[in-house]
């Protein structure tokens, strides 16, 4: 007979294993834990991000790092000035007008 | 313009060049305190009756949580369906606002992006086609465009729910980091964490492509 670990009727015969990590022991799962492939970013790229005043000497040797977040930041820049398209206003307001 | 002269001036009184890198984005200011009262006006007039007043607070405050939903879910369509509830359970829980109304109707708008992010099972998400008018000038600028929209979306979808969060409150919303932790519930220091680790995510998705 096949053994089924979520079978209730085999668990008392299914030897318990002999180590097991204590549970306090086992790491949480959140989104601090959740394994990112990711590439260090000097800290004076992160404050110009941030939009503190660095100086271009301090960017010296990341400059593949600006390029990027150059191109990255036109594209926020453009979804940043995303307006509610009109018809969503009007829906809303009709919606509550038939309530 | 006023950063720029600004910039010039520093460069030249530190005799350090600032011109040259332009922060990446500018943050907006936390509502001041009359806009706060004149917020709790309305609800006053809304609560009394006015039904059509509450086209005020939507006027108000729905761009920055249509940017926040179109952030967090990558489609036009869903957030203007989460934009219509959120609106709706607003009005109808009106009563029970406490403190500022633009946070308590964030709180709506960010719980219903993650309820969706929750029930969606994203093995496929495409941005769809905005109308929003483009600013660039030739047909390879243009393709550009579309190619990194197409790439960052893909690279946000990538990224945990908080971090995705962070990343758009900072840089599509251009919130301070004062202003995010109150409008999360979190401190400033978690939410710099959460954004830094976003943009490292970031530039690893993306930097083969684009530098």
């Amino acid at each position: 007979m096949m053994h089924d670990p979520l079978d209730s009727r085999t668990a008392d015969v299914t030897p318990a294993p002999a180590t097991r990590a204590r549970p306090e022991a086992e790491p949480q799962t959140t989104d601090r834990e959740v394994p990112l492939d990711a590439r260090e970013l000097p800290s004076a790229v992160h404050a110009w991000l941030d939009g503190d005043q660095v100086p271009s000497a301090a960017l010296i040797g990341a400059e593949r790092e600006v390029s990027l977040w150059k191109r990255i930041g036109a594209e926020t820049g453009r979804r940043s000035r995303m307006a509610t398209p009109v018809h969503v206003r009007a829906q809303i307001l009709a919606k509550l007008a038939d309530d | 313009m006023w950063v720029g002269r600004r910039k010039q001036a520093l460069s030249a009184t530190r005799g350090m060049d600032y011109t040259s890198v332009v922060p990446l984005n500018q943050t907006e200011p936390a509502p001041p305190d009359d806009l706060i009262d004149a917020d709790q006006a309305v609800i006053d007039r809304v609560l009394a009756g006015d039904r059509n007043a509450f086209g005020i607070l939507i006027e108000r405050y729905s761009d920055p949580l249509y940017r926040h939903a179109h952030g967090m879910t990558g489609s036009a369509d869903v957030a203007e369906d989460i934009l219509q509830v959120s609106f709706i359970k607003a009005f109808h829980h009106l009563g029970e606002v406490r403190g500022r109304f633009d946070a308590w109707v964030f709180r709506i708008v960010a719980n219903g992006c993650k309820d969706w992010l929750k029930n969606i099972r994203r093995t496929h998400l495409s941005y769809e086609e905005d109308d929003q008018p483009s600013s660039f000038e030739t047909p390879e600028e243009e393709l550009d465009r579309g190619e990194m929209r197409r790439d960052l979306d893909a690279a946000l979808a990538v990224l945990p729910d908080s971090l995705r969060e962070a990343f758009v409150m900072k840089h599509v919303e251009g919130r301070s980091y004062e202003e995010m932790a109150v409008l999360l519930d979190a401190t400033v220091g978690a939410l710099k964490m959460r954004v830094h680790r976003a943009r490292e995510a970031l530039q690893k998705l993306l930097e083969e492509r684009y530098s």
